[in-house]
């Protein structure tokens, strides 16, 4: 008999295919039917304040699940208005499917389903996907790196198992690992790496003083000021999504064991924070043993942004504290770019794209990559990393 | 027009060079992509609405035709 082939929505009689699907892809995960911040949290009923589940949808072969996307929802903002939107997350196709039908026909449904479907996503031939069924790609968000300890990162660095430095900068990892591969140039090109960056920040030094009273704490929660911070700044960006105080609740709230929240404020007002991942791929002998952290996600005032500065600063020492040898940084905003640089972060290729599918003309395609406010901790892209 | 033609024609193919036999593994371009667009061109080309179910069988050109001929296409 012939196998029959649809695509659904999740609901509730999908249930035990869908968590055999869920164990195949994310097997530590068990049976809660919780993908890497996807899926799962989807299907748990969303962020708060959001009354109906995000869709997932399901491809199915008879009553097996074969392919996945799941969506988690938020709030567009442009400095007029606010939109709903969902960002398009954990987008699996079992692997004998691969390269027929499945994904297209799981992006036509979102498209159908979605007003507004964001994605990022380092996967080309998802990429090839999403363009070829009308999403707009922006582009790649840069990528930067902050050395801490220059001698371990020669030492054990491993190119070639860190997708997120392969992308499309196949140069920049060729000439790094070769860099590594000479034998001791870790000591040398290690001093000189530290010394450079030494020297660097040292010449930024002026540009980098703030000559406010702006002081950096690390919070626990995210209080009553996070939605007043987010009401005074929110419009001045083109482009970003709404980071009042439930979507980070709903975000971060649940695992901010896992990161730091540092706040700044001046006088009890807050002007920033900043979200840092300290044990990424700690103890992971695929990336050489090197201890990473990252900056996955901020929010500042575009028109004031000595509290950014303040903000990298401070995470750069909370990191440096915790013995991470490297601080990586996906940003897309211009003027974080500016303010990593003038931290000595180095700019390295990207591999994180960004598109969109837009039914309802809410964002003006005339803004640039750059003019977006958009982080690792957007999305699930943080897992990703 | 026949089913090797419009497959050559969405594939940028000639037609001469097919056969009931080519399928996704003889022809480069049949990716995911390739497939929904053929899909979206015999839809359009024979005016029948496919189901997914037999898009999915759609893996060959003698399953495209044994397909289209249960949509009443000849």
């Amino acid at each position: 008999m012939k196998a029959q082939y649809t695509v659904a929505l999740y609901n509730s009689q999908h249930a035990a295919a869908f968590h055999k699907f869920v164990d195949y892809f994310w097997p530590r995960k068990g049976t809660t039917a919780a993908g890497p911040g996807s899926a799962g949290e989807a299907n748990a009923g969303g962020p708060e304040g959001f009354e109906n589940k995000p869709p997932t949808f399901l491809f199915l072969k008879d009553e097996e699940v074969i392919g996945h996307i799941a969506s988690l929802p938020v709030r567009f903002s442009t400095r007029s208005a606010t939109t709903p939107a969902h960002w398009v997350v954990g987008f699996m196709v079992l692997p004998e499917h691969r390269n027929g039908l499945v994904g297209p026909c799981l992006i036509k449904k979102v498209n159908e389903t979605l007003d507004l479907a964001m994605s990022l996503h380092v996967e080309e031939p998802v990429l090839r996907l999403l363009k070829g069924l009308g999403w707009y790609h922006v582009g790649v968000i840069p990528q930067y790196i902050h050395v801490l300890n220059w001698h371990r990162l020669l030492k054990n660095i491993r190119t070639h198992q860190m997708s997120f430095l392969d992308g499309r900068g196949s140069l920049w990892s060729r000439g790094l690992q070769s860099l590594a591969s000479i034998h001791r140039a870790h000591l040398v090109i290690g001093s000189l790496g530290r010394l450079a960056t030494q020297s660097w920040l040292l010449a930024t030094t002026f540009a980098r003083r703030s000559g406010r009273a702006l002081r950096v704490t690390e919070d626990h929660e995210f209080d009553r000021s996070y939605d007043a911070f987010w009401e005074r700044v929110g419009s001045k960006f083109d482009a970003l999504v709404v980071r009042d105080r439930a979507y980070l609740q709903s975000r971060y709230g649940s695992t901010l064991k896992d990161y730091k929240l540092l706040a700044c404020r001046e006088k009890d007002e807050l002007w920033g924070f900043c979200i840092v991942k300290v044990k990424q791929f700690q103890d992971d002998p695929r990336m050489g043993w090197l201890r990473m952290g990252s900056i996955v996600d901020c929010l500042f005032d575009p028109s004031s942004p000595q509290a950014l500065q303040a903000l990298l600063s401070a995470s750069i020492g909370c990191l440096a504290r915790e013995a991470v040898d490297a601080i990586f940084c996906t940003a897309s905003h211009r003027t974080v770019q500016k303010y990593l640089m003038r931290n000595a972060f180095i700019k390295m290729p990207g591999n994180l794209n960004f598109a969109y599918h837009d039914r309802i003309g809410a964002i003006d395609k005339h803004v640039s990559l750059s003019a977006w406010h958009l982080m690792r901790g957007d999305s699930d892209a943080a897992a990703n990393f | 027009m026949t089913v090797e033609e419009l497959v050559g024609k969405v594939f940028k193919i000639n037609p001469e060079e097919l056969s009931d036999t080519s399928s996704r593994n003889t022809i480069e371009q049949w990716d995911s992509m390739g497939h929904l667009a053929l899909i979206t061109a015999l839809e359009e080309q024979f005016q029948v609405s496919i189901s997914i179910t037999d898009a999915m069988e759609m893996a060959n050109i003698r399953k495209i035709k044994d397909v289209l001929k249960e949509y009443g296409v000849r």
